[in-house]
C-alpha cells in the first residue's frame, strides 16, 4: 500500500462476505487488501476479515459501495502507517 | 455468526486478555506482510486465514465436533497425522510462537525454558488461545527435556498422551518407533471410536503425502534465480499448514505453486537481481514468530529456503503408499518418518548433510543457523553444523534469540554485517 | 572545492568522527560521548564539521556504531562490523607502511581484529581487505568495556590508571562473568582488605580471559591479530591479550578510531 499515515477499511459480518466483495473489487480494478480488521476501532462485532482501501481511492470506494449489493458492515478510517522494519509480532 | 466473542466465552477463553493479542495483529500483519511490493496474488488464502486466525479455523473446528469429531493437538512433526487423519480426527499443530504468552508458561515454568514452551504453557493456562482450547487431546513427545516436563503440567488440564520418540536411528530404533505408533493408533482408535483399518490409513497416507508433494511444489519454486516469492510469505504458508485441513492445504499450495512456477516462468522475482539467498536453519519458527525472517528480508536479502521443523523437515519424504497391512503401514511410516533430522538424535549428521544440499538446491549464498534461546539441543549442534559448513566453504552467521523484541537491533547488526559480508 | 569523506561512529559510550581528504589521508578526528541521544550527539556533529569548514553538502558521509540510524545527515549507514573490518585493514593491513617488528606482507592480509567496544565485543577476521568471518558476545556486558568502566569505578580509578595497577598485580582472580556478580566479587575482595593492585589484576584479566575465549573460535596462527576500540590505547591491554593468545597483538593510537575510519571509506564505493 501506499505511505500514507491512514487508511480505509471496509468491514464485514462474515469472512466470505469480505472475500466476495475482495474478488469483485479486484475485477473492477480497484485496490484493496486483506488485512485483519482494525478490532478496536469497531464497536459491535464482526469478523476479523477486512479490506483495506487506499485514501486516494475513496471517492471510487463510495461510489462503488452505493451501486454494489454484495453484503458488508461499515467502512471506517483507521490511523495506520507501514514500518517494514518491526521489532514486535504479537 | 462472526460473533466472535461468544465463540471465545463459550471455549472458557480469558476475554480481555486475549483482545489485547489480538490488537496486535493488524499492525503486524500490516507491516511484515501487506507492506511488501509485488505479493502472489495465492497468498490472499493464508491473508484472510491470518487475518481471522482465531476465527475461521476455531469455528471450523467446533462444527466438526459437533459432529462428534475429535480434534488432536501436536506439537511436534514426528507426530504422524496419518493416524489421526485415518480415524477421522482432526490435528491442529499447537506450538506457541508469541511472547505474548511467555508470561503465563513462566508462572510455572523455569524461566530458562525455551519460548516455544513456555508459550505453548501459557497459551493453555493463560486460556488465550481458542486452539489450545478446542484440543481434545494433546500428542506430545519425547524430543526434548522441556517438553517432556511441560507436558506433565499440561497434562493436569487437559487429556495428554506423549510419543516415546528414539534418541537414535539403529534399525531397531526405527522399530521401536513403528511399535510406539501402534500404540498411538490404539489410543486414536479408543478415542474416536473408528478402528483404524489398512483402507482408511492408506486413504490418509495418501491425503498427507499429496498435502507433502504440494509444499515441495511452493518451495520447489524458491529454487531458482527468479524468487517467486518471499521468505516471509512461504513462511506463513507453512506455519498456517500445521492448523489447516489437509485437503484444503495442498488445494491452497498447488494453486500457489502453478502461480509461483507462472512467475518463474516469467521472470517475475520479489527482490532485485544480485540479492543474496539466505538458507535458515535451526529451531522451528511458530506462528506468529516472523522475526528472523523479518529481519533478514528488510536488511536486504531475501530467505529461499528453511531447514527447520516449520520448513522442509514438514514435508520432505513420503510415505510409502503400497501398504497391505496395518503393520506393514505402521513400518511404513515409522522409516517415513525416522528420515526427519531433529537434533534430538545423536548422531544427527543427516541434517548436515540436508543442509549443505539444500545449499546448492536452492542456490544459497549463506546460512543462518539460529536457535531459540534454551534449547540446548541445537545450540550444541551449531558446533558442528558451523565446522561442517566452514569446510564447505559456505558463509554461516550463528545466533540465538527468544520472542521478545530486545535483540532487534543487535541481531540486525549481526545480519546487516553477514549480507554486508556476502555482498562485499 | 575539495570533497571530503566522512566517516561517523555512534557507539555506545562514545562518538568519533574521521574526515579523510581524497586520497583517504586522515586530516580531522572528532571524539565525543554519546550522551543519552544519539540524534543530539549527530547534530554536534555536524555543527561541528561546519565550523571547521568541511564542506557537509559536498562530502560523502558514512554512518556506522548502533547509533547509525540516527544520523539522519549521512548518504548511507554501514554495520560496524564491516566498518571496522575496512578501518582496521586501513591501520594494520598491507596496503599501509609497514607497522610492528614482524611485518610480513602475508600476514598483513589476514588480520583478526578485536574491538572491545562498549556495550559488545567483536572479533571480525579480515582477508584482503574484506570481512570473512566474525562474532560478537551475546547481550551481556561480561567481556566488554561496560564490565571495565563499572569495575574501574568500584576501585574508584580511571581507565589508564587501573591498567597501570593491574600490570603490579597478580594473583587474585574473579570468577562471575556477569558485571554485576562481579562487581559485588570486587566489593567483597576490598572488604577481605585485598591490595588493589591485585584486584585491578584480576579485573584486566577476567575480561582478558573472557575476550580470547572468543578470538580463540577465529584466531589461527597464521593471522595478525589487531586490537581496535577505546581499550587500544593501553598498551596493558593488547600486552595481556597478546600473552593470552600467544602472540602478539597489534594496536594503533588510532585504533579508537577504526570504525570511523571504516566508514569513511566506505564513502569511497
Amino acid at each position: 500500500m501506499d505511505n500514507s499515515e491512514f487508511h480505509y477499511f471496509i468491514i464485514f459480518d462474515t469472512y466470505e462476505e469480505a472475500m466476495a466483495m475482495h474478488d469483485d473489487l479486484d475485477k473492477s480494478s480497484i485496490t484493496n487488501k486483506i488485512s485483519p480488521a482494525p478490532l478496536d476501532l469497531v464497536s459491535g462485532v464482526c469478523c476479523g476479515v477486512s479490506l483495506m482501501i487506499m485514501p486516494s481511492d475513496k471517492e471510487v470506494i463510495d461510489k462503488y459501495l452505493q451501486k454494489t449489493n454484495l453484503k458488508y458492515m461499515k467502512f471506517v478510517k483507521a490511523e495506520r502507517t507501514f514500518k517494514p522494519k518491526r521489532d514486535r509480532y504479537c | 455468526m462472526a460473533d466472535r466473542h461468544e465463540m471465545w466465552k463459550s471455549l472458557g477463553m480469558n476475554i480481555e486478555q486475549h483482545d489485547v493479542l489480538c490488537s496486535v495483529l493488524p499492525g503486524a500483519v500490516g507491516d511484515v506482510f501487506m507492506s511488501q511490493k509485488n505479493r502472489p496474488k495465492g497468498m490472499e488464502f493464508w491473508d484472510m486465514v491470518v487475518a481471522d486466525v482465531h476465527g475461521i479455523r476455531p469455528a471450523e473446528l467446533i462444527e466438526e465436533q459437533k459432529k462428534g469429531r475429535k480434534v488432536f493437538g501436536t506439537f511436534c512433526v514426528y507426530v504422524p497425522d496419518e493416524v489421526i487423519i485415518a480415524c477421522n480426527g482432526i490435528v491442529t499443530g499447537l506450538c506457541g510462537g508469541s511472547q505474548f504468552w511467555v508470561p503465563d508458561g513462566e508462572a510455572v515454568l523455569p524461566k530458562n525454558t525455551c519460548p516455544l514452551i513456555k508459550a505453548s504453557v501459557g497459551a493453555r493456562l493463560g486460556k488465550t488461545c481458542p486452539f489450545f482450547r478446542i484440543a481434545d487431546m494433546y500428542v506430545g513427545e519425547t524430543t526434548c527435556d522441556g517438553k517432556k516436563k511441560a507436558y506433565e503440567i499440561l497434562g493436569e488440564d487437559v487429556p495428554m498422551y506423549v510419543m516415546d520418540v528414539p534418541q537414535m536411528k539403529r534399525p531397531e530404533d526405527i522399530e521401536r518407533w513403528a511399535h510406539e505408533i501402534a500404540l498411538f493408533a490404539k489410543k486414536v482408535e479408543e478415542f474416536t471410536g473408528v478402528k483404524l483399518t489398512v483402507e482408511n490409513l492408506k486413504k490418509a497416507i495418501h491425503i498427507i503425502n499429496e498435502k507433502r508433494k504440494a509444499m515441495q511444489r511452493v518451495y520447489d519454486t524458491r529454487k531458482n534465480k527468479t524468487l517467486p516469492i518471499s521468505g516471509r510469505d512461504s513462511l506463513l504458508m507453512t506455519q498456517i499448514s500445521f492448523f489447516d485441513d489437509p485437503e484444503r492445504c495442498a488445494t491452497m499450495c498447488n494453486k500457489l505453486a502453478d502461480e509461483l512456477e507462472e512467475r518463474v516462468k516469467n521472470n517475475v522475482s520479489v527482490v532485485d537481481a544480485g540479492t543474496k539467498r539466505i538458507l535458515v536453519t535451526g529451531t522451528p519458527l511458530a506462528i506468529p514468530n516472523w522475526k528472523l525472517h523479518n529481519i533478514i528480508e528488510t536488511t536486504g536479502a531475501a530467505v529461499v529456503c528453511e531447514e527447520m521443523c516449520t520448513g522442509t523437515r514438514y514435508f520432505e519424504n513420503l510415505v510409502d503408499e503400497n501398504i497391505n497391512s496395518l503393520e506393514e503401514g505402521f513400518k511404513a511410516l515409522a522409516n517415513r518418518y525416522m528420515k526427519t533430522n531433529c537434533a534430538c538424535f545423536t548422531p544427527n549428521t543427516g541434517r548436515i548433510d540436508d543442509i549443505k544440499r539444500m545449499v546448492k538446491e536452492y542456490n544459497v549464498d549463506g546460512v543462518i543457523d539460529c536457535n531459540l534461546k534454551f534449547c540446548c539441543l541445537y545450540d550444541t549442534e551449531k558446533f558442528s553444523v558451523g565446522r561442517a559448513l566452514k569446510e564447505a566453504n559456505i558463509p554461516v552467521l550463528q545466533l540465538e534469540t527468544d520472542y521478545t523484541d530486545t535483540d532487534a537491533e543487535q541481531l540486525r547488526t549481526r545480519i546487516g554485517a553477514f549480507v554486508e559480508m556476502l555482498n562485499k | 572545492m575539495s570533497k571530503f569523506y566522512i566517516g561517523i561512529d555512534i557507539g555506545s559510550t562514545s562518538a568519533k568522527t574521521i574526515v579523510l581528504d581524497e586520497n583517504k589521508n586522515i586530516i580531522e578526528r572528532i571524539l565525543l560521548p554519546t550522551g543519552w541521544s544519539s540524534k543530539e550527539t549527530s547534530e554536534i556533529i555536524l555543527k561541528k564539521l561546519n565550523e571547521l569548514n568541511f564542506n557537509v553538502g559536498n562530502s560523502t558521509i558514512v554512518a556506522t556504531g548502533y547509533g547509525r540510524v540516527s544520523v539522519s545527515f549521512a548518504n548511507k549507514a554501514v554495520t560496524e562490523i564491516t566498518c571496522h573490518g575496512k578501518g582496521a585493514n586501513y591501520l594494520f593491513g598491507s596496503n599501509t607502511p609497514s607497522v610492528g617488528v614482524n611485518d610480513d606482507k602475508a600476514i598483513d592480509n589476514n588480520l583478526l581484529i578485536i574491538d572491545i567496544g562498549g556495550q559488545d565485543t567483536k572479533i571480525i577476521q579480515v582477508e584482503n581487505g574484506s570481512v570473512v568471518d566474525f562474532l560478537m558476545n551475546d547481550k551481556c556486558s561480561a567481556g566488554t568495556g561496560r564490565f571495565l568502566e563499572v569495575m574501574s569505578n568500584a576501585l574508584n580509578l580511571k581507565m589508564d590508571e587501573l591498567c597501570d595497577m593491574a600490570s603490579k598485580g597478580s594473583d587474585t582472580h574473579i570468577s562471575s562473568l556477569c558485571t554485576v556478580f562481579a562487581e559485588s566479587e570486587v566489593i567483597s575482595l576490598i572488604g577481605r582488605g585485598e591490595k588493589r593492585e591485585n584486584i585491578a589484576f584480576a579485573i584486566v584479566d577476567s575480561i582478558i580471559k573472557k575476550v580470547c575465549q572468543q578470538a580463540q573460535r577465529l584466531y589461527k596462527p597464521n593471522m595478525k591479530v589487531c586490537l581496535t576500540g577505546g581499550l587500544s590505547e593501553f598498551k596493558y591491554i593488547s600486552d595481556s591479550l597478546g600473552k593470552e593468545l600467544k602472540t602478539e597483538v597489534y594496536a594503533k593510537k588510532d585504533g579508537r578510531y577504526a570504525g570511523a575510519i571504516g566508514a569513511a571509506l566506505m564513502g569511497f564505493i
